[in-house]
């Protein structure tokens, strides 16, 4: 399955998308999620079928990281409201999955086989699929601490929204900390040192001490309604897409040698 | 806060006098900084290193202590890891934004400059705040009842890699090593010049092997250099499947597909060939061989057609592209990325230790203390290359720092998997 029958699944699973979340909204819950669902479903058997005709995991390029994010944030869209019942959740993972397809749409990139030896390696998939898993988690942590904070502040009993946004930074931070441990320990077999303080690092770095600081403030009880917390959250994932998408426009830049 | 107004000082001490706490110690870096100029790059080494580290682990089991508890239980309090997250995040914000200076290269004499701007991770400041992290880290692991093992587990491992990594530096040795074929080597370029090391390589063979090399159109005139950019195409064909399983066989073609207004078919490949004159290539296993291919082109609005074999070209033949008439285009090949590079060396250490095996790319040899990477190669003699560059690290806390990888790392997955089945904290 080359990058051309993209055009054709890419549409097909904004669709199924649009329909999934309008079928939701209008009270057809079981027929929405199952439409999300097929959407995601039909991403992933393009992914997998990518995979195969590159006969290498397509995780290199800005635009095949982009496929697993939109596979894995509908993904999570739809286990959260099958869970939480969120619709803001399972509209918001929609739509940031629909837009990251829209951008391969109008962006194809050259798609070559070929993966530099430096990226063969065994901590290639995990390093990157953590990293996307984590990203949709702290998503919708961010997506959540906004509601929570545009929310009536008197409110003073823990809400569902409360726990959903424990859980999410608990389960996100997690696993953004199993992304840059993978990544660490591949970088002592391929450049030699497990941390060189190079850009990407030093904004992960950075991305790590916000989402810290809101964990950390969140468990003292007595900080439990610390708005700094719940602001560290939006901020936290702004950090983590200069880290992601940004660092190519910082000063920083040209000493990376994470920029493709 | 509470309604009820706290005194500031009053014990347990809280967020504001950790804040201060943090910023006086940041303060009394930069009056360090100021003094006595940045913390040099192997200080502290073996064993001040050590014995740092026995202070620290007697600082934080000290909380244990009940005569001094009331006031070293500020070391395992939340506000104090707050802040000291908080400060830290602002200098990596820092480092993120203004670029940092390689360690050993003399920073600008102005004022930010002397208080290590442009060198953070070596600066004073950064230093203290460093070690103040190690103490509030091992007090809280140290009081950390067993029930919270996921974050138990998360601040060990943490504390054994952030001292493996931060006290460990000063011990940390490297260095770049280039090995002529044939050729013995012991002497490796370190940050403080030429070093013997107690290791000598010999390399036998150097092996790189290529992708297949796409197609590009390029423009004549700005593109004069060749090899070309990689983006200074529109689109590109990439001939590889068809071409690295298929022997090369004339008639059919092998690959096409659309490149700007011209429809292009791959009519033979050889991924190792030579000219032969009148621009034709044949296929050709040595050293120094090239790629060549057998290339059509159509113009799909004029109808005019082209035919030519195309080289990326190496260190020693030119390379060839395919003239499109008039046009200011031209086809060319691009010059192949590589697929996998080897080489196959001979080690020998002092202690009469040999050992023959590959090195490559992501796959170090361990000889000895050392840690031997793949570096590099001569890149404009490509497959040619006649030495192989290799990078040597030894770092005598990289067990430890391993150790915590792994508690850390068993910390993460606590804390995901405690969530995904539902447990709230
Ligand atoms: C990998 C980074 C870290 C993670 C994942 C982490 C995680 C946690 C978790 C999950 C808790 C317990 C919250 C609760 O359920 O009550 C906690 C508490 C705490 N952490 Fe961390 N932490 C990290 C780094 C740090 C650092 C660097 C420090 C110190 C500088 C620190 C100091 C503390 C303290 C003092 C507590 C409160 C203990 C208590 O009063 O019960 N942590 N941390």
């Amino acid at each position: 399955m080359s990058w051309q029958w993209h055009n054709w699944l890419g549409p097909v699973s904004i669709v199924l998308w649009f329909l999934g979340v309008l079928a939701v909204a209008f009270g057809r819950r079981k027929l929405g999620v199952g439409l999300i669902f097929f959407g995601t479903v039909v991403t992933a058997i393009f992914i997998a079928g990518l995979w195969i005709h590159l006969e290498r995991p397509p995780l290199k390029t800005m635009g095949e990281t982009r496929l697993w994010y939109a596979f894995l944030l509908s993904l999570a869209g739809v286990l959260a409201y099958r869970r939480w019942s969120y619709l803001w959740l399972l509209i918001f993972s929609a739509t940031v999955s629909a837009v990251f397809v829209i951008i391969n749409l109008a962006r194809p990139e050259i798609h070559s086989k070929t993966l530099p030896p430096a990226l063969q390696s065994f901590y290639f998939v995990p390093h990157v699929v953590l990293y996307m898993l984590a990203y949709s988690l702290l998503a919708a942590a961010a997506v959540g601490a906004v509601m929570r904070l545009s929310s009536s502040r008197d409110n003073l009993s823990p809400t569902g929204l409360d726990n959903l946004i424990q859980h999410a930074i608990r389960a996100g931070l997690g696993l953004i900390m199993l992304g840059l441990i993978t990544g660490a320990l591949w970088a002592k077999e391929a450049w030699g040192h497990y941390w060189s303080w190079d850009p990407k690092e030093t904004w992960a770095l950075v991305t790590l001490a916000a989402y810290l600081i809101s964990l950390h403030l969140a468990a003292d009880p007595r900080k439990k309604r610390s708005s700094l917390a719940m602001i560290l959250l939006p901020l936290g994932f702004l950090f983590l897409m200069i880290t992601w998408l940004g660092l190519t426009y910082l000063p920083t830049a040209p000493t990376s040698v994470h920029v493709y | 806060m509470s309604s009820k107004a706290r005194r500031v000082w009053s014990i347990p001490w809280g967020y504001r006098e950790s804040l201060v706490i943090v910023l006086a110690v940041a303060v009394g870096g930069l009056v360090a900084q100021l003094l006595i100029g940045p913390r040099p790059g192997d200080w502290p080494s073996w064993p001040t290193n050590l014995y740092i580290l026995a202070v620290i682990v007697i600082l934080a089991a000290a909380t244990k202590l009940s005569r001094w508890s009331r006031f070293l239980s500020f070391f395992y309090s939340l506000p104090l890891a707050v802040a000291l997250m908080g400060a830290i995040g602002f200098l990596a914000l820092v480092m993120g934004l203004v670029p940092q200076l390689a360690l050993g290269t003399a920073p600008p004499e102005s004022l930010w400059g002397r208080l290590g701007l442009f060198q953070v991770t070596s600066s004073w400041p950064f230093s203290f705040l460093y070690l103040l992290t190690l103490v509030a880290l091992g007090a809280t692991v140290f009081r950390w009842p067993r029930k919270k093992w996921a974050a138990f587990l998360n601040h060990l491992g943490l504390w054994l890699l952030l001292s493996a990594a931060g006290l460990g530096a000063g011990d940390r040795e490297r260095g770049v090593m280039r090995v002529r074929e044939g050729a013995l080597e012991w002497r490796a370029m370190t940050s403080k010049g030429v070093k013997e090391l107690d290791l000598a390589i010999r390399l036998d063979d150097f092996i790189l092997e290529e992708y297949p090399a796409r197609l590009a159109l390029v423009d004549a005139h700005s593109g004069q250099a060749l090899p070309m950019e990689k983006d200074s195409l529109a689109f590109s064909i990439d001939p590889s499947l068809t071409l690295s399983l298929s022997p090369s066989h004339l008639g059919s073609s092998l690959a096409s597909g659309r490149i700007g207004d011209y429809f292009v078919e791959v009519l033979q490949f050889f991924s190792k060939a030579a000219p032969m004159g009148e621009g034709k290539f044949i296929r050709a296993i040595y050293q120094g061989s090239v790629q060549a291919a057998l290339v059509r082109a159509k113009n799909s609005l004029s109808g005019e057609s082209f035919e030519g074999w195309l080289t990326p070209g190496n260190s020693t033949f030119p390379p060839n592209p395919l003239r499109l008439g008039k046009s200011n285009q031209i086809l060319a090949m691009v010059r192949p990325e590589p697929r996998l590079f080897v080489s196959k060396v001979k080690i020998y250490t002092k202690q009469g230790q040999e050992i023959e095996s590959t090195i490559l790319v992501n796959h170090p040899l361990r000889a000895g203390s050392w840690l031997i990477y793949q570096y590099d190669y001569d890149t404009a003699a490509g497959q040619a290359s006649s030495w192989s560059g290799f990078e040597l690290t030894r770092d005598p806390w990289l067990d430890l720092a391993y150790v915590g990888f792994i508690l850390w790392g068993l910390g993460c997955l606590g804390l995901v998997l405690r969530n995904a089945k539902g447990k709230s904290s």
